[in-house]
């Protein structure tokens, strides 16, 4: 399960490209907040605070509380995180508001652990083809990342959806037959180069 | 060989615009560790093979390289010595138009201080300012 942390946010009247420009100058995140039992509204974000937030989380959907206006927190899902595609800077943050107990639909991160046997000793490459799965659970029990123990694979062995293991609380909706990891042979030596002096030699007749 | 489509419609085109930022095709996708570009400009279907080539050659085969960008605009150019007007030049090769931000290769399968090593090569061979980025390093 996630643990929480606390986001302070101010609500904001002002909508569109201009303001949201402003504030991203003075250190603000536009963002908005909805939910099943409430109206959307508008938000503005400390950029250091998510930052902050960043360092300690891996996964962009982490679960924190959001106290705005310095009224009572409530619990949010952090929905969607826009950034900036090159400049260290947040665009926007759509937080969804729910409660502990609703079963919501996330996208969570699989990320190896260990190194497999068929990389350490036979030279093989470790591949994943899937970095992320679809899940359904309570927000109570909204795992930040899937940890997978690889060290047993060898060449040839592939790790699939259905080969992880988790709680009952969640339910897996990627398909399960769809390969999480798997461990190939690298290329042959003789092999690449053949493939390269063919590559250079079809190069020339083009010419 | 260099990358080029294996048909298109037209022969020719028009410059089209480089304005704005990679709105996609940004982000680290496939590998573990990216080469992220970040000026714009055109990069010719030879510059991606010779980056190709000297990233394989310093990874010495090992590990996986993913290519992001593919050289999909024709762009023609008038013989030497010659007037103005006639009509617009013949084909003369291929590139691939990028913006700040465009994610052009990818790599995974070798450690960080090879892959760093081996895009470092890779960037060399381009005519644009480029960065190294990793699959974890979260841009905030």
């Amino acid at each position: 399960m996630s643990s929480k942390a606390l986001l302070k946010a101010q609500s904001r009247q002002e909508s569109g490209s201009g303001v949201a420009r402003r504030l991203r100058s003075a250190g603000k995140v536009p963002g908005v907040i909805y939910g099943a039992n409430r109206e959307p509204q508008m938000l503005q974000l400390d950029k250091s605070e998510l930052s902050q937030l960043f360092r300690h989380h891996t996964s962009d959907q982490v679960l924190v509380d959001v106290a705005i206006d310095d009224r009572p927190a409530v619990t949010a899902v952090l929905k969607e995180v826009q950034r900036h595609p090159y400049r260290p800077l947040f665009v926007h943050v759509d937080l969804h508001e729910v409660s502990m107990t609703e079963v919501l639909r996330a996208t969570v991160q699989v990320t190896a652990v260990g190194t497999p046997v068929g990389v350490t000793t036979q030279g093989g490459i470790l591949e994943q083809p899937l970095f992320e799965i679809e899940i359904e659970c309570q927000a109570q029990a909204l795992p930040e990342s899937f940890p997978v123990d690889v060290s047993g694979l060898s060449i040839g062995d592939t790790l699939a959806v259905a080969d992880l293991k988790v709680s009952d609380e969640i339910r897996i909706l990627t398909e399960p037959e769809i390969a999480l990891f798997h461990v190939v042979a690298p290329r042959k030596v003789a092999e690449a180069e053949e493939a390269e002096g063919a590559e250079a030699g079809t190069a020339t007749d083009a010419q | 060989m260099p990358l080029m489509p294996k048909r298109v419609k037209h022969r020719k085109q028009q410059r089209g615009s480089r304005a704005g930022d990679a709105n996609r095709g940004n982000a680290v996708s496939f590998g573990e560790y990216g080469l992220q570009c970040l000026g714009r400009g055109w990069i010719t279907a030879t510059q991606i093979e010779a980056a190709r080539i000297a990233m394989t050659r310093s990874m010495r085969r090992r590990g996986k390289v993913w290519i992001r960008i593919f050289p999909h605009k024709p762009i023609s150019k008038k013989p030497a010595e010659t007037r103005m007007g006639k009509g617009k030049g013949a084909p003369e090769f291929w590139a691939a138009t990028v913006r700040p931000g465009t994610m052009m290769f990818e790599l995974d399968g070798v450690p960080e201080s090879l892959a760093r090593e081996s895009l470092r090569l890779a960037a060399a061979k381009l005519p644009v300012k480029t960065r190294f980025v990793t699959r974890h390093s979260v841009i905030t």
